[in-house]
């Protein structure tokens, strides 16, 4: 008990609250401007941590991995450009609510999601950890196939309208994936002998192009439509939703927490996933499927809740284990090392005071990001003020230094470049974005699993049947994919029979 | 048009796209020949692929006769979109001989234009916003964020 207190009371000086919120508000403007992601803040401020106290430079970083995980809401709800990966699903619904002049009630919800879906991982982080990461050490190469086929084949709900406009999405996602250095093997595929095309397509550049460009090139198509002057009213009382507006939302935000919490455990996966399976779980459930994608609360709620929960999930291996759950909790990792400290079994007996002050870190820290973004959110939502004549050029520049930002490279603009073309067109065939950006991030996991599967198992498929985790999702995957076809079908009959 | 044989064409197009990395595919698992090789994905993938480009090319081609061309409430800028790809093309490619001051403030002043309205347009005003914001996201990139920008001819001064 004294070390919970001692830990405790190790954060509350008022320069590592400081420090933190600090760490929190240059997290969220970090997240918030696309191209730079949260593992990029965390990665600006390590080596300023090396001077520092353990306690107080990994305060920080936490400080910033919370505040950059959830600023991504920003753009994603104001400009449709998603600030992070962890937030592609967030754009669906906040966005078209920021059109209809809801900016503020979007905003609102998402962040109060996020701090929320924060606080329960940190509470199952804080509660569950060393149990839960024995469960996680026993997932091996089929595992991981598994439940990667299985993320990707959910994202086929997400489709709207049309089932093979998602896959062929994701195929072509997958595709993109396959270029550069083959797993296991390093072969180098696809290069057409263009020594940059080694190192494969960056997720950032993609991501930008994708979501970014192609939003840009829509604007301008769209210079002569009359801008309704009525939506830019924007008036925030508190948060700016009811109680009336997130009535019967529980269940959303226990299966998002759930996910997000589940995802994060899982090394390698991260929040870039679990949004997005977060959002096509909720739908699957909704009793109205058709509303996601025109401005729900429900898209958000499922997007951010999990987006957060995945922080206190991709923690639980890495104090617990010593393995990151993701490419940020790597850098945190490194924050510890620094400072001489090897994260796994022994850390909650040899540092305990430690663990309850990274602990409570966490929680203040989850705190200043709600306060944070609160005070904000009126300032935030003046972005849309701007005039899109303005604001899509300025917007340009900003995406033109993410991905020049990225490995300081002008080939990362051209890559942006060309996947902005195809998003652009993707959107002038009504094919959905955000398979083709699973499949890539799902791409090289699946096949690096698969194929050391495979060596493992001699070459047979067999294993990944009977493996009792990897053959139990190989079958919730069969159940989910016939379902959709079933409700495919279905619509089509009824389609033609009207 | 493209409402009428978008997915024909489309579909069409993927097809060709998943040919070819089959093939390829196919080739990599030729010079490797062992287990499954690095070409055993992508030949999945692509057959995935082909047949779903299929369904859609089908589909397509069965609705193309069908489906009204769309009427859009507003007269479509089209070539303001094209325009604003291309410059952003001719950007990436000045961006480091020129480099990003120069060539960030041109892009920007010109991209405010052809988004602007002929009416609307106030070149002083645009100038301006376009050099005071290029240079404050050149420090604010370099000095806070650390990531060097390319100078290009301006390289002596920064």
């Amino acid at each position: 008990m004294s070390e919970i207190i001692t830990g405790i009371t190790s954060v509350m000086t008022p320069s590592i609250l400081a420090l933190m919120f600090m760490g929190v508000v240059m997290g969220i403007i970090v997240g918030a401007i696309p191209g730079l992601t949260v593992t990029m803040g965390v990665a600006l401020f390590l080596p300023m941590t090396y001077g520092m106290e353990p306690i107080a430079g990994l305060a920080l970083l936490c400080a910033l991995y919370i505040g950059g995980t959830s600023g991504g809401l920003i753009s994603a709800i104001l400009l449709q450009i998603p600030g992070t990966p962890a937030s592609v699903a967030t754009c669906f619904d906040g966005h078209p609510m920021a059109q209809r002049g809801e900016a503020g009630k979007a905003l609102g919800v998402g962040i109060v999601a996020s701090f929320l879906g924060g606080f329960v991982s940190f509470i199952v982080l804080a509660v569950l950890a060393p149990s839960i990461a024995r469960v996680a050490l026993k997932f091996g190469s089929y595992e991981y196939f598994s439940i990667g086929i299985f993320s990707l084949v959910m994202i086929a709900s997400l489709s709207k309208g049309s089932l093979v406009k998602g896959l062929i999405s994701a195929f072509l996602g997958f595709s993109a994936s396959f270029v550069g250095i083959a797993p296991v093997t390093s072969f180098a595929r696809f290069t057409f002998d263009i020594s940059k095309l080694r190192t494969g397509f960056q997720l950032l550049p993609a991501l930008i192009g994708l979501f970014a460009i192609s939003q840009i090139m829509s604007a301008l198509e769209d210079k002569y439509k009359e801008e309704d002057s009525s939506i830019r009213d924007y008036k925030i009382k508190g948060f700016g939703f009811t109680r009336e507006d997130i009535k019967g939302q529980g269940k959303n935000f226990l299966v998002s927490t759930l996910i997000g919490t589940g995802v994060g455990i899982l090394p390698g996966l991260g929040a870039g996933i679990c949004n997005i399976m977060a959002y096509s779980a909720v739908k699957d459930m909704s009793k109205y499927p058709e509303k996601f994608g025109t401005g729900i609360v429900d898209g958000i709620i499922a997007s951010e809740t999990s987006n957060n929960a995945c922080c206190g999930g991709a923690l639980i291996p890495l104090m617990t284990l010593g393995i990151p759950g993701d490419n940020t909790t790597a850098i945190i990792l490194a924050g510890f090392m620094v400072h001489g400290i090897a994260p796994g079994p022994l850390l909650f007996d040899n540092q305990a005071v430690l663990v309850y002050g990274i602990f409570a870190a966490l929680f203040i820290s989850n705190f200043f990001m709600i306060i944070a973004e609160y005070v904000g959110m009126r300032g935030f939502v003046k972005i849309l003020n701007v005039p899109n004549n303005l604001l899509m050029p300025i917007i340009a520049v900003f995406c033109f230094v993410g991905a020049y930002g990225v490995n300081n490279r002008i080939f990362e603009i051209y890559v942006m470049l060309g996947f902005g073309l195809l998003g652009y067109i993707m959107k002038k065939l009504s094919i959905p974005q955000a398979p083709i950006i699973l499949g890539f991030i799902l791409g090289p996991i699946i096949e690096k699993y698969l194929r050391s599967g495979l060596q493992r198992s001699h070459g047979s498929f067999v294993p990944f049947i009977t493996a009792p985790i990897s053959g139990f999702f190989l079958l919730l995957t069969v159940v989910v994919l016939g379902y959709t076809v079933y409700k495919e079908v279905k619509k089509m009959r009824s389609g033609k029979a009207a | 048009m493209l409402k009428k044989y978008g997915d024909f064409i489309a579909g069409l197009c993927g097809m060709a796209l998943a040919a070819y990395i089959f093939i390829t595919g196919y080739q990599i698992g030729l010079t490797e020949g062992k287990d499954f090789g690095a070409g055993f994905l992508p030949k999945l993938v692509a057959t995935g692929l082909f047949i779903c480009c299929a369904i859609l090319t089908y589909r397509g081609f069965k609705t193309m006769h069908t489906v009204k061309a769309e009427q859009s409430e507003y007269k479509k800028n089209y070539l303001g979109a094209y325009g604003i790809f291309i410059m952003m093309v001719i950007y990436a490619l000045c961006m480091k001989p020129v480099g990003f001051v120069i060539s960030s403030a041109v892009f920007l002043f010109c991209a405010i234009l052809l988004a602007t309205k002929r009416e609307n347009w106030k070149p002083i005003m645009f100038a301006v916003i376009s050099v005071v914001l290029v240079l404050a996201v050149y420090f604010v990139f370099k000095d806070i964020f650390g990531i060097r920008l390319p100078n290009g001819v301006l390289d002596s001064i920064f």
